[in-house]
């Protein structure tokens, strides 16, 4: 990519202008955050102008007795965390990489975050947007209020849209505040249906963190376990946090919960609660998998995701998926959302072919359980060989795929923003009745 | 019956489910929200999904347009009739189809009644948790289309946070499932966009929401405040501190005189500029941690009394007062105009206090009662709806009331929605391009304009836009 | 087609009284008094899911809200009666569920006598139902002998043969379908000798507690002079004279409901002067429908005497319960599912101390099931005049107490009990209906 096609406006009004004349001569355009997550997207079009948005990094209003604030959409995590934490404040956003993720990229993406599978949803987090449209407008939906319902909740709409139908300039975010203290358990399991067996007991009351990982992950992620948890075939992690008279009580419940169901557990304390805790931040660097930044190709994150009751038969299935093609000892597994999401994490991501044969092994089961397949990380081949085999995200099932094309037209009806992104919604609308003003004047 | 539509409608679902009469339509005309009246062309009750997707078909083909109906308890108008609209009534589509305890999922009709949801999950320790005040009438498809809020929403989020997918029919009658549960991204969020669409995107006939874990304790708290201005400080103070309630409501003077003149009697202090009820939902542990907190935040405001409900008789009797506010105000005041906008909860003290300065200047009586924790006001104005001077200055003073919202970084609509109501308003907050991506969106969806047709964008907004752009610019094809 | 903000309800701020509209049919006073009531109806719907056939039909128009919307509608001179309206307030109950579900506290069940009263003068009821209703109002009700020449007839057909005859050929349900639902109905008459006319008095058992009056009503000591017996028989072992007035007659609930106010108050008047002669602690009755009318005779009669009577009215456990209970002995035992009549939860607001009553005879174990508290269907004559509603509103009641297997329903409330009795013997389920009182050993 040339340098010329990479700009890098300082405004909203900049970007707004760019995306004009971007458009005005048919150009391509895709806009770029931190780059955290680059690989998830297609080789960009070669002619395609690249939008960084890195300069738009102001916090535009932190109201800390409101719990609100307002950023520009270049502003990274860490640059927003740092802010916040000066009222001992949050965010339930997260990223394996802060200090570059920018809260655009982060929602724009929508990948999935820990903070989402304990029930706090990114898409639940944005209260309203601003966004430059692909003709130069700038447009609002939401405010900065906590609780609206005015107007269509088009904030919904952008996050997850990689960039497709606009691009988001500001974003106004609930803020939280952070809990004083936190409690880490941990329970050796001998299986994994003993481990979900746990998880769902120990869902109530929610707990910050809840993980089930295999023992392979776990002496990864924590290193030597302690006597109890040493032989774990599969390890339950769960955390509470609040003040420290109550994580000590739901910390305590959990244990004599876990002896009920037969487990050994024990309170985590000095460097394995602090490991468990690096784990919650960043699973896949814990998992030592390789990170897009580093030199070289990116490690592999393939995950299934379905209903939590059907996790043990989805566990089945990846692990006869993983033996038939021969991935078993270089794939550790974890799971979280109380099951809903297992993963198979490979540090370095195995050869086209070796992938190619999972994903014919996955394809081979039917997946009964409606489960989704995701990659989280993976080199771009490996992208490229997921859509060969159709293991496309917006495949049936999932409906509205015409009405998705069709509001990707109200936005971009020349499909100029991010082609590619989301493939399936690339191209000219859908066959439907089109109607004519004269008609919709009636 | 000569109307040749109301023929193919019966044709379609025999002629007990078609409803034509004068005197069977006229009921019709309103909702919740009497002010504006419309009756529709004519009514339908379907059973299934098929019936809403033939329906709709036939609708599509007459290019006739269509307002869907829950419950009609709404508050902003949505479902009136307008345009002579085909009036589709849901309530009939009521079953609860599945109950998942272990995924914490139901999967339910739209007619389903909020409150009924919670009863058939509770022996399952789960409540659906959403919950407005009219939770025992109106329907889950109503809340889906207002994404509708409640007292607990403040813990628990409004309704878009608890509906994961819903199967909708499009206004060309097709039929589409938007979100899934647990399978992840994948695409735009178009259930997110339909709900709270008032709707003006199609119609929604199931909807799989989310279930909660009943809580382990709940302690429920009042304290009583000498004004307005200080209960309105204890609540941006509780904020501000992180407590953590579930509800957070106030109810001042005037309310309070209602409620306790009313069958609503909840022991309410009468010598109390305003009353707090605070609310916390959690492990024993938690609540009572927190239940201190509240209590000492709430004499550092200088409380006049505190309690906390010893037991759930005296619990539901504190919330008895607070649920039946808006039925005790109405009958012993005339009109009533009720305004649903939000503000910073820094804010609340000065806003309200400037509500009452504008009700003050138009010689308005107004009464007080709301989502405090959230910031969403109810400024309730009595007036009498056959003087057309009082109708005029209570009109100015809702325009005032809004724009002193809007200007402290407020929005127009909390839980209400825009509906007929607030459509003129709408301008206040967004901007002519604003609104005409609104249009755009619809018009995704809804290229004829036929599902309920002008509600949420002003009259005019979507043909100002087509005529002052190019043709072709904005081409739906 | 819209109308702006005018126009919605028309009370003033300072207080004045409401005016109606131009153009407005309120010429009487009642008629203006009833205006004037249906505008505290605030129209927020609350009231939707209580109602039994709005959750049947799922029609606005026949919900509580949709229905003053139509009287008010016909009072303002909006709507024309025309055959919707009067079928609109035809299919209601009654049941004054939606009465509990208020919150502003709407008293819905006088603002439906009323439109009926005025529906009824305006349009005579024809067909079946209107003739099954005037010969039952005018000529059966009020009067004791042809009530007895009727029901005597009517064993006569049951005991001759000729209802099995009937039943077995199904040449009613060809020839007259709606009367063979009717006809379904019919319970068991009982003899003329268990029909016989009760005593003036009956003593206390052991020291005497208070004295107090007993209403017999219309229909219930011919066809169930066993629960009668049962009352007196218990009220005599708690210790109270029971004195039942021979004057006494039907209480005129049902004229009441049905648009019959005329007649109705002719009955309440005669109870007045048959009550009011000797001085009684309280009225007693077993019929929650008797009841709630005769604690509203001030609805509908003025003066000192209709207040008088009406603050004595009790039903029969919520009587037991205030007086407190003497030690019951032990029965045998029983599973009991409980139903709450309309009259007694929703019209009158009794809801504990039926079950109070049952907890305290040892043996008696209460079962809950969903719907105890929904109306039946039974509804006075509602059965009679509107089966197709009153199955569809009676069946989930009949699922709900199948799937709890109790070994007796009761509720306190004849129509109920004959209503329930029928609907467990179309299901096939051998489970008999009482009064609770019955229950008491």
């Amino acid at each position: 990519m040339s340098p010329a096609n990479r700009l890098a406006p300082q405004s909203a009004e900049e970007v707004a202008a760019l995306l004009r004349d971007a458009a005005a001569q048919q150009l391509p355009i895709v806009a770029r955050g931190g780059g955290t997550h680059c690989a998830a997207q297609p080789a960009v079009h070669a002619r395609a102008a690249t939008l960084e948005l890195r300069g738009l990094s102001k916090v535009l209003a932190y109201d800390p007795g409101d719990l609100t604030i307002a950023v520009e959409a270049g502003c990274t995590l860490a640059e927003l965390e740092h802010v916040l934490a000066e009222n001992e404040h949050e965010l339930a956003l997260d990223a394996e990489d802060p200090e570059r993720a920018t809260i655009g990229g982060l929602l724009a993406a929508d990948f999935p975050t820990r903070a989402g599978a304990v029930g706090r949803a990114l898409r639940d987090q944005v209260l309203g947007t601003r966004v430059a449209q692909v003709d130069g407008t700038l447009t609002r939906s939401g405010g900065r209020v906590v609780k609206n319902v005015t107007g269509y909740d088009l904030e919904k709409l952008f996050v997850g849209s990689r960039g497709t139908l606009a691009v988001l300039v500001e974003v106004a975010l609930r803020v939280h505040p952070r809990p004083p203290a936190r409690a880490i358990v941990a329970a050796a399991c001998a299986s994994f249906e003993e481990a979900h067996a746990l998880v769902l007991r120990w869902r109530d009351p929610q707990p910050a963190q809840l993980d089930a990982l295999d023992g392979e992950a776990a002496r990864r992620a924590l290193g030597d376990l302690p006597a109890p948890l040493a032989d774990a075939r599969w390890l339950v992690l769960a955390s509470w946090r609040g003040t420290e008279r109550v994580v000590a009580a739901h910390a305590e419940r959990a244990l004599s919960a876990a002896s009920a169901l037969g487990g050994r557990a024990q309170r985590l304390e000095g460097e394995l609660a602090h490991r468990a805790h690096a784990f919650d931040r960043a699973p896949r660097r814990a998992l030592g998998v390789a990170d897009a930044r580093d030199a070289g190709e990116p490690g592999l994150v393939l995950a299934l995701a379905g209903r939590p009751s059907q996790a043990p038969k989805v566990e089945q299935i990846l692990a006869h998926a993983l033996e038939r093609s021969g991935c078993t000892t270089s794939a550790r597994r974890y799971a979280d959302g109380a099951g809903a999401r297992l993963r198979a994490c490979f540090a370095t991501a195995p050869s086209r072919e070796r992938f190619a044969a999972l994903l014919d092994a996955l394809a081979s089961v039917p997946l009964t359980t409606a489960a989704r397949v995701h990659l989280e990380s993976a080199p771009s081949a490996l992208h490229e060989e997921l859509r060969a085999k159709h293991f496309l995200a917006l495949r049936p099932p999932c409906g509205g795929l015409a009405a998705m094309r069709r509001v990707r037209a109200a936005f971009d009806p020349h499909g100029l923003l991010s082609p590619g992104a989301w493939p399936e919604l690339d191209g000219a609308e859908p066959e439907r009745e089109a109607s004519s003003p004269s008609e919709t004047r009636a | 019956m000569s109307d040749p539509l109301v023929r193919a409608l019966q044709e379609l679902l025999g002629p007990q489910r078609v409803l034509a009469t004068r005197g069977e339509l006229l009921v019709y005309e309103c909702d919740g929200l009497t002010q504006f009246k419309s009756a529709p062309r004519c009514a339908v009750l379907p059973h299934s999904t098929e019936d809403v997707q033939a329906i709709l078909h036939l609708l599509h083909r007459e290019r006739t347009p269509f307002v869907a109906r829950g419950a009609g308890t709404g508050l902003s108008g949505g479902a009136i009739a307008q345009r002579d609209a085909v009036l589709i009534e849901l309530s009939r589509m009521k079953q609860i189809l599945e109950i998942d305890p272990v995924d914490r999922i139901a999967r339910v009709e739209v007619g389903v009644v909020n409150a009924e949801l919670s009863k058939a999950v509770k022996p399952y320790g789960l409540f659906y948790a959403p919950d407005p005040s009219s939770q025992t009438a109106c329907t889950l498809g109503g809340n889906a289309a207002e994404n509708s809020g409640g007292p607990h929403c403040l813990k628990y989020g409004n309704t878009t946070r608890h509906m994961l997918a819903l199967e909708v029919v499009l206004p060309d009658g097709t039929r589409e499932t938007l979100g899934d549960p647990f399978a992840g991204s994948a695409g735009y969020d178009l259930r997110g966009l339909f709900i709270g669409s008032e709707g003006t995107l199609g119609i929604a006939t199931e909807i799989t929401v989310r279930l909660c874990p009943q809580p382990e304790s709940v302690v429920t708290l009042l304290a009583a405040f000498e004004t307005l201005d200080a209960a309105c400080r204890a609540v941006s103070d509780l904020i501000a501190r992180g407590v953590q309630a579930s509800a957070i409501e106030i109810l001042d003077q005037r309310t309070i005189d209602a409620v306790e003149s009313s069958v609503f009697r909840a022991g309410y202090p009468r010598n109390a500029g305003a009353v707090l009820l605070v609310e916390l939902d959690g492990p024993a542990i938690e609540t009572a941690e927190d239940a201190e907190r509240v209590e000492a935040i709430a004499r550092a405001n200088h409380a006049i009394l505190l309690q906390r409900a010893a037991d759930e008789e005296q619990r539901m009797k504190l919330w008895k007062g607070r649920k039946g506010a808006f039925g005790a105000m109405g009958r012993v005041a005339p009109d009533l105009y009720v305004q649903d906008a939000v503000v910073p909860r820094t804010r609340l003290p000065e806003v309200v206090r400037g509500i009452g300065e504008i009700c003050d200047k138009y010689r308005l009586r107004l009464a007080n009662v709301f989502h405090a924790g959230e910031g969403n006001l109810h400024p309730n104005i009595a007036y009498d709806g056959t003087r057309a001077e009082e109708v005029e200055r209570v009109h100015e003073a809702g325009r005032e009331i809004f724009e002193l919202c809007i200007s402290v970084g407020g929005s127009l609509s909390g839980e209400h929605g825009i509906g007929l109501e607030k459509r003129e308003f709408m301008h206040l907050l967004y901007s002519p391009e604003d609104l005409a991506t609104f249009c755009r969106v619809r018009e995704a969806f809804d290229p004829l304009r036929l599902a309920n047709p002008e509600k949420v964008l002003p009259v005019h907004a979507c043909l100002e836009l087509r005529s002052a752009l190019p043709s072709g610019e904005r081409g739906t094809r | 087609m819209s109308e702006s903000m005018a126009n919605a309800r028309p009370a003033t701020a300072c207080g004045e009284a409401p005016r109606p509209p131009e153009g407005a049919h309120v010429a009487t006073r009642e008629q203006l008094a009833h205006w004037t009531r249906s505008l505290d109806c605030i129209h927020c719907g609350l009231c939707l899911s209580s109602c039994p056939t709005y959750q049947v039909t799922g029609r606005e128009n026949a919900s509580p809200r949709g229905r003053i919307y139509l009287m008010r509608a016909v009072a303002e001179g909006r709507l024309e009666p025309d055959a919707s309206y009067t079928q609109a307030l035809d299919e209601c109950l009654v049941c004054r569920n939606c009465e509990t579900a208020c919150p502003s506290g709407v008293r819905f069940g006088e603002l439906m006598e009323f439109a009926r009263d005025e529906e009824k003068k305006r349009v005579p009821p024809r067909g079946l139902a209107g003739f099954v209703e005037r010969i039952a109002f005018r000529h059966v009700l009020p009067k004791r002998r042809v009530l007895g020449a009727l029901l005597g007839t009517l064993r006569l057909y049951q005991r001759s043969g000729v209802q099995t005859l009937v039943r077995k050929s199904g040449l009613l349900r060809r020839l007259a379908p709606q009367l063979a639902a009717r006809e379904a109905l019919l319970p068991v008459i009982p003899s003329r000798r268990e029909r016989a006319p009760l005593l003036e008095r009956y003593p206390a058992h052991g020291e005497r507690r208070a004295t107090v009056g007993f209403l017999t009503g219309c229909v219930m000591h011919p066809l169930m002079p066993e629960v009668h017996r049962a009352t007196i028989r218990v009220l005599n072992d708690q210790g109270f004279d029971v004195v039942v007035p021979p004057s006494q007659g039907c209480c005129g609930a049902l004229h009441f409901h049905f648009g019959h106010a005329d007649e109705g108050k002719e009955l309440a008047r005669a109870n007045l002067r048959a009550f009011l002669r000797e001085p009684l602690d309280a009225i007693v009755n077993n019929s929650a429908g008797c009841g709630a009318a005769m604690k509203e005779y001030p609805h509908q009669l003025e003066g000192e005497e209709a207040r008088r009577f009406s603050s004595l009215v009790r039903d029969v456990s919520e009587f037991l319960v205030e007086r407190g209970l003497r030690p019951i002995a032990p029965g045998p035992k029983l599973r009991v599912a409980y139903d709450e009549p309309c009259h007694l939860i929703h019209a009158q607001k009794i809801s504990a101390a039926p079950k109070q009553l049952l907890r305290a005879i040892p043996g008696v174990e209460l079962i809950p099931f969903d719907g105890q508290e929904s109306c039946c269907g039974a509804a006075g004559i509602y059965n009679l005049v509107q089966p197709t509603l009153a199955d569809a509103i009676l069946s989930p009641k009949i699922a709900a107490i199948a799937k709890v297997r109790p070994d007796v329903v009761v509720t306190g409330n004849p129509g109920c009990l004959m209503q329930i009795k029928n609907g467990l013997a179309a299901a096939g389920l051998a489970i008999p209906v009482k009064h609770p009182i019955e229950l008491v050993p």
